[in-house]
């Protein structure tokens, strides 16, 4: 009968969604909760004694470090100029109506589907090509190409977002087109913008495969060192790590809804249930 | 046995009661119109009779048989929805077709029974056609189509006239009076407009906050209003309010009101109440700027002198604002036919009779 | 309004960018994989002779194996992501409570931004050696380090990306998906499941294959994941473009392979969307 389909089915479904919620979490919790393992080797989940041993490994020890601080550095540095000539592209493209809009379009936005190794190995052929061999110069090259994208795509739904009748009502009231933009629109889009450099930010913490083809020996990023120490020396200071990495996204996560609302990220739809 | 039955039927969201407490029926063949402002329920009740949503207490009988455990596939209820809500993916003919696959029709009368349905609404010759493709009122004639394939024990019909504009509404309410009418079907209109709501409706339910306020022919509740409330909702009114003065003779009864004028009413039409105090309302298409011949009741018809402040001429009525004490406006309709309209300023004299003062106690 | 030079200036640097860091590059492995290596040296000398082997060399059997295994975890993990995803992202839709919405979203969110290697690393202490390997293989009675339970954890470590990326998109489709719709379907007579096959479904497919084209692109370069998780059994393209690179410095091959690469990525994109577009054009 129908009412038993249907009642298999929401079964179903709660199951389906409970699984995946707890395969989503569980390994997180597994590696919360064996950052702080009291023993010194490592052993199966649960632990029976905790510590913050691991934390003091990671905090004592200056190979993490300084992948943490070259991590932090070049996010902030390919945060800002990335959100500077992003935000000025966005800009320039919602203007523009000429022939080639769609294809600037498609490139701008096209490291996002340029496979990460093709792009970590393209430029660090071209950077060799051109004699440059320092770390820190190629890293931050590949963070700027692959954190674009977000505050180009992010800038652009919010400018485009922005009715144009309300700037040309503040030009009808006396302001010059220059006037009009920043004091009409730039307030109005200003949410796309932080949006952008927040997602900016984290792509750049998280990246992996392209940084790991631009590092070098005295440069290199957090997650890289993570894989260097799981192939040599796999104990839970990687978990330590981890966590810390985990907080940063933890804190990305509620500046993103301080500044823009999670809900509204998606929107509403056009209908109301 | 009644098709419908709502008895003590109580819904509640929270602490709020969207639905208190109400009871109807519906006859087998008739149209019920439930009329009422935004928030007053009858999406709810609409919504519990198409089992949307469950009763908190009360029953719901469907020819006898309680159906409020019965999921929307298990009973046989027709809902047209405010925005149709075609199946923008299938044809016209998949929409009709759609819940007679669904409820297990036999396959080789379902063609028939499309044919049938689209010459119902005249709509044949649009089978392929997507609901993208088709206008506003040739959707809801879908809609409707699609309702009625089924042969439902009652149809159900939210706001069915709102989305069209004015003059698409006037024709396609005739015509939705019509088709319900030939293939006998038992209908409750929910709405908020109380045009459509009286045009359509062989009996009128006015519902507020929830509750039934009043229940009846159209005419009697537009006569007749049992409350301000369904008063001003069902038509417009000028209020008064005033005590009674004295009784005179022939039923009559004098009447002051707070702003000094005195007036007639009729004994028969006044409710019983408490006190003196009543509530008087006088429909502004009752109001007569002129008098013609003069006939007995005539002794008691009311006067009140004013000056005009506003003039529209709407076409087919003059809409007048007229200003009887300081600050006070009374609103008068008449029809155009051709007389020459008053101007700003002129003193008239506004004419009613008793029997067109509409009392309700002062709450 | 058309302001020409203003306009231009705000597209320059972004340009500038583009064609020093992503667009000179990519013409720079072009040029190289075109080119003849000698074993011994580190890449190509510069004036190497052009020559098509590179790309010769690829057509055999062993590489066609990368290919193959890459597409293979690819189109499975995006299917069953797909399909774990959707009734999360309509229960997600359709929630009315705006704290609900936001804490849900801010998960998926967070699912996402998390950092890959935290991902991989939690898998691995999960599902590896020390996790609860034995646990699960000893279940199934399959070898802890055998294929299959390799490719599985490959497979769960795509997933767990995947999931809330596919659950995000699909969020967006499901509400502009008119809610009414199932409610007529079901006054009309078919049951909820039904309701949803028959009308939610169809109406989500853009969405679906947009979700679909989203998650396989990410397999396609799934990079981190297979060189982990896979211990060396589990191989996709970009580790062969690593192996390449890194284990003999034979940057034409390698330059070769990531052509290769980045076509495959571009066409299957290209060619699903101009299957999408074509086939759900607005009526």
């Amino acid at each position: 009968m129908k009412r038993t389909v249907d009642n298999c089915g929401m079964i179903f479904s709660t199951v389906n969604i409970l699984l995946a919620l707890i395969f989503l979490l569980f390994p997180i919790i597994v590696s919360i909760i064996m950052s702080f393992d009291g023993r010194s080797y490592l052993g199966l989940f649960p632990p029976p004694e905790y510590s913050l041993r691991w934390y003091e490994n990671f905090f004592s020890d200056t190979y993490y470090l300084k992948g943490l601080k070259t991590s932090l550095i070049i996010a902030v540095i390919a945060t800002l100029i990335s959100t500077t000539f992003g935000v000025s592209a966005a800009i320039g493209l919602d203007r523009y109506q000429g022939r080639g809009k769609q294809l600037l379009e498609a490139l701008f936005l096209s490291p996002l589907v340029v496979p990460a190794v093709v792009i970590g190995f393209a430029i660090l052929m071209f950077f060799a090509a051109l004699g440059i061999f320092d770390g820190f110069t190629r890293l931050l090259g590949g963070h700027l190409i692959i954190t674009f994208p977000y505050t180009v795509r992010t800038t652009l739904a919010g400018l485009v977002g922005i009715r144009k009748s309300l700037t040309e009502a503040a030009i009808n009231l006396g302001a010059t087109e220059n006037q009009a933009f920043w004091d009409v629109t730039f307030p109005l889009a200003r949410t796309g913008i932080v949006a952008g450099s927040v997602f900016a930010f984290a792509f750049s913490m998280d990246d992996v495969a392209v940084s790991f083809f631009l590092t070098s020996p005295e440069t290199y990023t957090l997650p890289v060192a993570m894989i260097s120490m799981m192939r040599t020396n796999f104990d839970l200071t990687i978990a330590a790590a981890a966590v810390v990495l985990m907080v940063f996204t933890f804190c990305l996560i509620l500046i993103l809804d301080w500044v823009i609302g999670l809900d509204k990220l998606i929107g509403k739809g056009v209908y109301r249930s | 046995m009644n098709v419908l039955e709502l008895s003590n039927v109580t819904k509640r969201f929270g602490n709020f009661a969207a639905v208190d407490n109400i009871s109807f029926s519906v006859e087998k063949g008739k149209i019920v119109s439930l009329l009422g402002p935004s928030g007053c329920g009858k999406t709810t009740t609409l919504r519990l009779i198409s089992g949307f949503e469950n009763v908190d207490e009360g029953s719901i009988l469907f020819s006898g048989k309680d159906v409020i455990n019965k999921r929307p596939y298990e009973r046989n209820v027709g809902l047209l929805f405010q925005d149709y809500a075609l199946f923008p993916h299938m044809t016209v003919e998949q929409n009709v077709a759609y819940g007679m696959k669904h409820r297990g029709f036999e396959k080789k009368l379902i063609p028939n029974k499309i044919n049938e349905m689209l010459e119902l609404v005249k709509l044949i010759g649009f089978e392929k056609r997507k609901p993208g493709q088709l206008s506003g009122g040739q959707q809801q004639r879908v809609a409707l189509a699609r309702s009625l394939a089924i042969s439902p024990e009652i149809i159900l019909l939210d706001e069915p006239l709102s989305a069209l504009d004015a003059k698409l509404r006037q024709e396609l309410r005739f015509e939705l009076k019509e088709i319900l009418n030939t293939v006998n079907a038992t209908t409750i209109v929910v709405t908020h407009d109380q045009e459509e709501a009286m045009s359509l409706g062989d009996s009128v339910i006015v519902m507020n906050e929830g509750k039934i306020i009043q229940e009846g022919h159209p005419t009697d509740i537009y006569e007749k209003p049992n409350s301000k409330f369904v008063a001003e909702f069902v038509g417009r009114s000028n209020w008064f309010n005033g005590n009674i003065l004295k009784k005179a003779d022939d039923g009559i009864l004098k009447i002051k009101t707070t702003e000094g004028f005195e007036f007639n009413i009729l004994e028969s039409l006044t409710p019983e109440s408490s006190n003196d105090n009543f509530e008087i309302c006088v429909r502004p298409e009752r109001i007569s700027l002129e008098i013609n011949e003069i006939m007995d009741e005539d002794s008691y018809i009311n006067l009140l002198p004013g000056k005009v402040v506003d003039v529209a001429h709407l076409g087919p009525d003059i809409h007048t604002v007229i200003e009887i004490s300081n600050k006070r406006m009374i609103k008068v309709v008449e029809k155009y036919t051709g007389q020459v309209l008053k101007n700003n300023g002129t003193n008239v004299n506004l004419y009613f009779y008793p029997k067109d003062c509409i009392i309700v106690s002062a709450e | 309004m058309i302001k020409n030079r203003s306009t231009w200036l705000l597209l320059t640097p972004g340009i500038v960018l583009f064609l020093a860091l992503l667009v000179s590059p990519i013409a720079n492995i072009l040029d190289e994989s075109f080119r003849l290596f000698e074993p011994g040296r580190i890449g190509a000398a510069k004036d190497a002779p052009y020559t098509l082997f590179n790309y010769i060399e690829l057509i055999d059997p062993a590489y066609f194996f990368y290919l193959y295994e890459t597409f293979r975890f690819g189109i499975i993990c995006s299917l069953i992501g797909l399909i774990i995803a959707f009734p999360i992202a309509y229960t997600i839709a359709r929630q009315k409570s705006p704290l609900f919405r936001k804490l849900a979203i801010g998960f998926l969110i967070g699912m996402m931004f998390l950092n890959t290697l935290v991902r991989v690393y939690a898998m691995q202490l999960t599902f590896g050696p020390t996790g609860y390997a034995k646990f699960i293989t000893g279940i199934f009675d399959i070898s802890p380090n055998g294929r299959t339970y390799t490719e599985i954890v490959v497979m769960l470590g795509l997933l767990h990306y995947l999931i809330p990326i596919s659950a995000l998109t699909l969020i967006g489709t499901i509400q502009n998906i008119n809610p009414r719709l199932t409610e007529a379907a079901q006054v009309l007579g078919s049951s909820r499941l039904k309701s949803h096959l028959t009308i939610t479904v169809p109406l989500c497919v853009p969405g679906l294959l947009s979700a679909f084209l989203i998650s396989f692109t990410l397999c396609l370069s799934a990079f981190v994941v297979p060189m982990v998780l896979g211990k060396g059994k589990v191989l996709f393209i970009s580790n062969l473009i690593y192996a390449r690179f890194s284990e003999i410095a034979n940057y034409p091959s390698g330059s070769a392979v990531a052509i290769i690469m980045l076509v495959v990525s571009l066409l299957t994109i290209f060619i699903i969307t101009s299957f999408v577009s074509s086939r759900w054009s607005t009526k």
